[in-house]
């Protein structure tokens, strides 16, 4: 995903840094950008580390604030998504120990625990962890109008964001491969964006409000 | 000929303009953007819309990649809890120095520099006067120059300093001894001439 050496360095890794700097110099709103993109993965983390899933808005909270205290040490040799994962991690294992010290059951934990000895309730136990059933088939249909919407992208549309979201390549490197400028790279790519968009967002507006 | 009303033109401006905003969110989303641009593109990000933008091409970007992430919307009600608790933490370039490691004043002269440089330099006399008289002790090739023209017939180099400060003559040979010195030690040479009898017997012994 890094470009090469005389290229720009890791697009994404450069937009955090971008974005972490402002955060460092008083812009709250570029730090809630960075939480609005991390926001999905790190909370899948967290579900993947605690059983109940009550507790992972809380925990993904925490992870955030904790990081924005410690923003001004982040120092950008690594990347911003690696650091904040350590910090996810750590909050996680801190709950969890607090939970072992002074347990407070919610209904969702105590409904899995009551289904502890039963084989066929492990698979739904997996499933309580990380989604309802509800937010599964929507993340289904989601992941469906993204693959249908790509489909139906003209073809130079459809290579440019392939390139740059699935092979993490830079503008620059997008530009070699494709045979056109970088101005054009950046164009096609927010096209795409834009075609896909309108197919996804009806659905995620669908979704909001709710937790998963 | 076409004719355009006003209103037109206030919705075909207000259409690039909005492409334009768009636009940007995907070229800050993939780190293209620097300086004014940059700037100009916070002051977008500001807006509602275009926050909701910058949701959505991540949404794409992130099931592109691991269909599992289509999971999750954008969750309002997160975004205000932590809106809230952002709002009472102190911005973090405020709350601690941003290189805690530095040394405050590392790089300006200490007070008592001035000192300090007149004791190094009779240190270093000393130990060349040692050195000197071992050589001689050892019969060292070729004339033996006293210590005291030893230390005189270098080239000297004078010291910046300030007018009001004394003018010290430099040996360069010293000033490459003190150096090797602070290497060696890592500190500075206030343990005095003890410290340099004991570089000097070190010397000697070697050879």
């Amino acid at each position: 995903m890094s470009d090469q050496a005389t290229a720009s360095p890791a697009p994404s890794a450069d937009s955090d840094a971008l974005l972490v700097e402002c955060a460092v110099a008083g812009d709250q709103r570029a730090y809630e950008l960075l939480v609005i993109k991390y926001q999905r993965r790190i909370e899948r983390l967290i579900g993947r580390m605690v059983r109940d899933v009550d507790l992972v808005p809380d925990i993904a909270q925490e992870t955030f604030i904790r990081a924005w205290r410690a923003l001004h040490q982040f120092r950008g040799d690594a990347q911003f998504y690696t650091w904040l994962y350590r910090i996810a991690v750590n909050t996680a294992k801190k709950s969890l120990m607090e939970l072992k010290r002074d347990p407070v059951m919610t209904e969702s934990a105590l409904q899995s625990a009551a289904d502890d000895d039963d084989e066929t309730s492990r698979h739904e136990n997996a499933l309580t962890s990380e989604s309802t059933p509800e937010s599964e088939l929507a993340a289904r249909e989601i992941a469906a109008a993204v693959n249908a919407a790509m489909e139906a992208l003209p073809e130079d549309l459809r290579q440019a964001v392939t390139l740059r979201e699935i092979e993490g390549l830079s503008y620059e490197e997008i530009a070699d491969a494709m045979n056109c400028p970088i101005g054009t790279v950046r164009s096609r790519i927010f096209r795409a964006r834009e075609a896909i968009s309108a197919k996804v967002k009806p659905l995620l507006s669908h979704q909001t409000g709710k937790r998963w | 000929m076409w004719i355009v009303d006003s209103e037109t033109v206030v919705e075909m401006k207000t259409q690039i303009e909005s492409d334009m905003d768009r636009d940007t969110v995907s070229a800050l989303m993939d780190g293209r953007l620097r300086g004014a641009e940059l700037s100009s593109a916070m002051q977008t990000m500001q807006r509602a819309e275009a926050c909701e933008r910058w949701h959505v091409y991540h949404v794409i970007g992130d099931v592109l990649r691991s269909p599992e992430l289509a999971a999750g919307a954008r969750d309002a009600e997160f975004m205000h809890r932590l809106r809230a608790r952002l709002a009472a933490e102190a911005t973090p370039a405020v709350r601690a120095p941003a290189e805690p490691l530095v040394v405050p004043g590392a790089d300006r002269p200490a007070a008592n520099d001035g000192v300090f440089r007149w004791k190094m330099v009779a240190g270093l006399a000393s130990f060349a006067a040692v050195a000197a008289l071992g050589w001689g002790v050892l019969g060292g090739i070729g004339p033996q120059p006293s210590s005291m023209q030893l230390v005189k017939a270098q080239p000297v180099a004078p010291m910046s300093g300030s007018a009001a400060e004394p003018v010290v003559l430099r040996d360069p040979h010293l000033d490459e001894l003190l150096a090797a010195h602070r290497a060696a030690t890592g500190a500075s040479a206030l343990g005095g001439s003890a410290g340099f009898l004991r570089n000097a017997t070190f010397e000697g012994q070697g050879r």
